[in-house]
């Protein structure tokens, strides 16, 4: 009686998820970008879709209420830049209240310095939901 | 809304639970490591807020 050969599909490590095709992985990582949580969604993961777009939405809209202050696209200071990247990865979230003229913001406000770092912080967060949306495309997360 | 710690406790929670949704895949991992998170988020605070009261700037 001869032993039969394992297939290969079961010999090496097995990925968490399949993954899907290249045009789906940058339609999620994109649509992740600009409305966060949509990447997600793109990819069915429905609770972390709902988790993502709630919180860095509330994160954002506090830090627009509580005064912060929505840098321009400048590239001459070095930290003027890296604030507006951080506060870029928002998507969407961002450029509609710049377009807008809101996210003026007040220096002299209590909460200003919070309020920064609640915008901050949202724009930075949905740059590494859409890394996670970008491993879960390519089936290295479940 | 001024209260800084109220502030604190709400981008402490947001944020948490934005990295343990990222970091974690099992339901009962992700509370565990939000709770972590959240815990470390407040107590850090309020530790190098005392640790800064002495310094006049």
């Amino acid at each position: 009686m001869e032993t039969q050969p394992v297939p290969d599909e079961m010999s090496g490590p097995q990925p968490a998820n399949p993954p899907v095709g290249n045009l789906l992985t940058t339609a999620a990582c994109v649509a992740g970008y600009f409305i966060p949580g949509l990447g997600h969604a793109v990819l069915r993961k429905w609770d972390r879709a709902v988790v993502f777009f709630g919180s860095i939405t509330i994160m954002l809209a506090l830090g627009i209420k509580l005064q912060g202050k929505l840098f321009n696209p400048e590239f001459g200071d070095f930290f003027a830049t890296l604030k507006f990247v951080a506060q870029a990865g928002s998507g969407l979230l961002y450029w509609i209240p710049w377009m807008q003229g809101s996210g003026a913001g007040d220096p002299t406000a209590y909460t200003y310095d919070y309020a920064n770092v609640f915008i901050y912080v949202a724009g930075l967060l949905n740059m590494l939901v859409v890394v996670d949306v970008f491993d879960i495309a390519l089936g290295r997360k479940r | 809304m001024k209260n800084h710690f109220v502030l604190m406790l709400i981008f402490g929670i947001l944020t948490s639970l934005v990295l343990a949704y990222i970091g974690k895949s099992e339901a009962k991992e992700r509370f565990r490591y939000f709770l972590v998170l959240l815990g470390s988020f407040v107590i850090l605070s309020i530790v190098a807020g005392w640790l800064m009261y002495p310094f006049p700037f």
